[in-house]
């Protein structure tokens, strides 16, 4: 009898301890995760406060963690003025809107015929365009660099567009999805007297449209944070997009750290928002293989 | 049964018709004779602009081969100063008018011969003119003794350039510099587009004429694949596989410049990158040992960090979404403007990085302009931006292992760090060594965060090259396009290798 109440007892503390090592290790995980979580945000956080902050509060050792006045838009008129910020973001607008548009339209076309039509040679080609795909861009931008030039395209945007309308790995990602859709859907629709042409846009690319956000969203980003290739073509003021005005602007600016936050700001914004309401096709997307390389 | 719509025809699917055979008879007809014409006016152009560089490069020849010629036939070791001197001013004061007149005859097209003998008389009697009373006939003489045998090598030298002047040299001769004449450096390509093209337009035309109806039809069915590939492979073979195949052939072709001017073939490109200038920084070593660095720290340390993250995330999670957001925004923001954000917090006077390591009593350190700190203030970055790429990959390989092993794990009573290291670390292996190969590639082709984190050069004290900042270095400041493509290969030897590895362990585990 006394054995049981003993057993039961211990058995209790037993769960008693249990529950608090739980509670413990997810107290632990949630002190861990916001650790981490305060050291990625903060740049973003300290971009933002010190775009508000005047020069004056900039110079203080140690810095304010918060900006005295949180509707200070001084930085930001100013930035404006000293630089065409306004005109680098309608042609980051642009460039992305091309690139996005000529890409999709040459992804959606290229991943239909790898998938869907029948034709001498076409794993073969395909398993080419995959090996090429190795090949990094920094090696192509050599001679793509001389072709631009050549063809008189430095300075313009569609140097900025051109290179990059065919993207093996867009295609890629595509054709897999288009090749996981049932082949009595493609033959009912043969039957019914369907083109191939009606077939792709009328049901192929509704279907598809999750695969197709994914790619068009990474190749905004890409678009819109590319450096070096504009660094390379774009000479004049009024060709810049936002990441590479950003950084002729801080030579111009040298050490005002509060306009260059201010700028800062405006360059990464855009792609937050999108990130914001877009953020579970992107992280798809770059799961499948990368936003980088 | 009458009010039945009438019976459909029995099933044939559509075939693409003959009339598409009829529409790309016409595109490609016309697109090859647009192709054609654009190439020979490319060419047109070309010969245009090799007839004006030849006749310059001639009329120099005559002019100061004339000069050099006259006063080494009148001026020898042991001839007085003032002798020389009033030959120099002789030649000189005769040379402007003389290059007009050079340039009006060779125009005309007289003889290389004629003009020469006609350059050296005019010379001559500038020297003449200007020598002193007692000179003159003697060197009267001496001009008249030698003048048949210099203007005949004079002629003979002005045939010679005419001769070895090829429209391969002149276009290696024009300057890039010149706007608006693109044409001009593909018209062989162009030439051959549009001959292909309308040999094929031909081609389908002949078979139009000569086959029926179900020929026709076949034709055009085969033509359809070839409609929706051409937009994208006119992409690639643009700027994908001519780039990939011409960068090879142009590491080959030693000072090979952005005017598309080299000097000579072999290994030079290669020589320079390897060893530099002797008695000077190797900056493409400096480069290259950098990134082995930066790829040593970077890729390591932020793969080890993501586990432990993505590991916690993968937890039943409140505010999984506030997490996931704060977790992967570096990935979607640009290196140039977070590159600047890191630069204000490394500021050496009021960064709040040092106010950091103020609250621990540890002395201001200067981050961003002490050569010794620079690899480190690199790699913090670095970290700090591919995390999140990384969480997500390593995030994804979590979900994808099956639920069963820790319910099974922890029945038998294992506890959360024993079930990480046994089932979890051993289950993501895959995952784990395939993000580090990505990490590696990608870490390969650091430049941006250089280019930003050090105000546009290559650290404080050009001690942070990368091999992509040389091979950037290479084309854009120094316009050596032959030695940036020999760099380029060297990264591409690297990459190949990581690439290889990934594809290896895909296969090896089969993991898509």
């Amino acid at each position: 009898m006394s054995q049981q109440v003993k057993n039961r007892a211990a058995l209790r503390a037993a769960t008693r301890a249990y529950r608090l090592r739980l509670v413990l290790a997810r107290i632990l995980r949630y002190l861990l995760l916001s650790l981490g979580l305060v050291i990625m945000v903060f740049p973003f956080y300290w971009m933002i406060s010190s775009a508000f902050k005047t020069a004056a509060e900039m110079n203080l050792f140690p810095p304010s963690l918060a900006p005295r006045n949180w509707f200070n838009l001084d930085n930001f008129r100013i930035a404006f003025e000293k630089a065409p910020f306004a005109r680098y973001f309608l042609n980051s607008v642009l460039v992305m809107l091309g690139s996005v548009t000529a890409t999709a339209f040459t992804t959606i076309l290229a991943a239909f015929a790898f998938s869907r039509l029948r034709f001498r040679g076409r794993e073969l080609l395909f398993s080419l365009l995959l090996s090429m795909m190795m090949v990094p861009f920094e090696m192509l931008i050599i001679t793509n660099y001389q072709t631009i030039i050549n063809i008189g395209l430095n300075d313009t945007l569609y140097a900025l567009i051109l290179p990059f309308i065919s993207s093996i790995f867009y295609t890629y990602i595509l054709r897999n999805f288009f090749q996981s859709l049932p082949d009595g859907l493609y033959w009912s629709a043969r039957v019914d007297g369907c083109t191939n042409w009606k077939y792709l846009w009328k049901v192929m690319v509704p279907i598809a449209r999750p695969s197709l956000v994914t790619i068009i969203l990474l190749n905004a980003l890409a678009s819109w944070n590319s450096f070096m290739w504009p660094l390379l073509v774009i000479k004049s003021d009024l060709m810049r997009t936002l990441p590479f005005g950003l950084y002729t602007f801080t030579t111009e600016v040298g050490a005002n750290y509060e306009l260059l936050m201010a700028a800062s700001s405006v360059v990464v914004l855009p792609m937050v928002l999108l990130f914001l309401f877009a953020r579970k096709q992107i992280v798809r997307g770059v799961a499948r293989g990368g936003i980088k390389g | 049964m009458s009010g039945h719509p009438a019976p459909r025809a029995p099933f044939r699917p559509r075939r693409a018709g003959p009339r598409r055979v009829l529409v790309h008879i016409a595109l490609f007809f016309l697109l090859g004779a647009i192709s054609l014409g654009l190439g020979l006016q490319g060419r047109a152009l070309l010969v245009g602009h090799a007839a004006q560089l030849e006749g310059s490069l001639l009329v120099d020849t005559l002019l100061e081969g004339a000069a050099q010629r006259l006063r080494g036939a009148l001026v020898g070791e042991d001839s007085p100063q003032a002798l020389a001197r009033a030959v120099d001013t002789g030649i000189s004061s005769r040379k402007r008018l003389l290059k007009v007149e050079i340039a009006r005859q060779v125009q005309e097209d007289q003889p290389n011969q004629d003009i020469a003998r006609m350059a050296l008389d005019t010379l001559a009697q500038g020297v003449l003119a200007r020598a002193g009373e007692e000179d003159r006939p003697a060197l009267q003489a001496l001009y008249e003794a030698q003048a048949p045998v210099l203007a005949t090598g004079l002629g003979e030298a002005a045939d010679q350039l005419e001769r070895g002047f090829s429209l391969a040299r002149v276009r290696l001769n024009l300057a890039v510099g010149v706007p608006n004449y693109p044409l001009m450096y593909y018209y062989t390509p162009l030439l051959a587009l549009g001959a292909f093209l309308l040999l094929f337009a031909a081609a389908l035309a002949y078979t139009y004429w000569r086959g029926d109806e179900e020929k026709r039809a076949a034709v055009g069915q085969r033509l359809e694949p070839m409609d929706y590939l051409l937009p994208f492979f006119m992409g690639v073979i643009a700027f994908t596989l001519f780039p990939m195949v011409r960068v090879v052939i142009m590491s080959f072709q030693e000072r090979y410049r952005l005017d598309g001017s080299f000097a000579g073939w072999g290994l030079g490109n290669y020589e320079h990158v390897l060893q530099g200038v002797p008695g000077t920084t190797n900056y493409f070593l400096q480069g290259l040992s950098n990134t082995l660095l930066y790829v040593l720290f970077t890729v390591p340390l932020a793969t080890a960090l993501a586990i432990v993250i993505a590991y916690l995330l993968n937890q039943r999670l409140r505010f999984s979404a506030l997490f996931q957001t704060g977790y992967f925004l570096p990935m979607v923001t640009s290196v140039t403007a977070v590159g600047l954000v890191w630069r204000w917090i490394f500021n050496r006077n009021f960064g709040v990085l040092n106010a950091i390591l103020g609250w621990f009593g540890l002395a201001p350190v200067n981050w961003l302009h002490a050569a010794s700190n620079s690899m480190t203030v690199l790699v913090i970055f670095g970290v700090w931006s591919s995390l999140p790429f990384t969480i997500i990959l390593l995030l994804s390989g979590l979900q994808n292992i099956d639920e069963t092993y820790y319910t099974v794990a922890r029945v038998d009573g294992a506890r959360a760090p024993r079930i990480f290291r046994r089932i979890t670390v051993p289950l993501l292996a895959p995952t784990i060594s395939l993000v580090l190969i990505i990490n590696s590639i990608s870490a390969f082709k650091v430049f941006t965060e250089v280019k930003v984190l050090f105000s546009g050069y290559a650290g404080p004290a050009l001690n942070m090259y990368t091999m992509v900042y040389y091979i950037y270095d290479m084309m854009y400041e120094y316009r050596e396009l032959g030695r940036a493509a020999a760099a380029a290969i060297v990264l591409f030897v690297f990459i190949l290798a990581f690439t290889m590895m990934q594809r290896w362990i895909q296969r090896r585990w089969q993991y898509e």
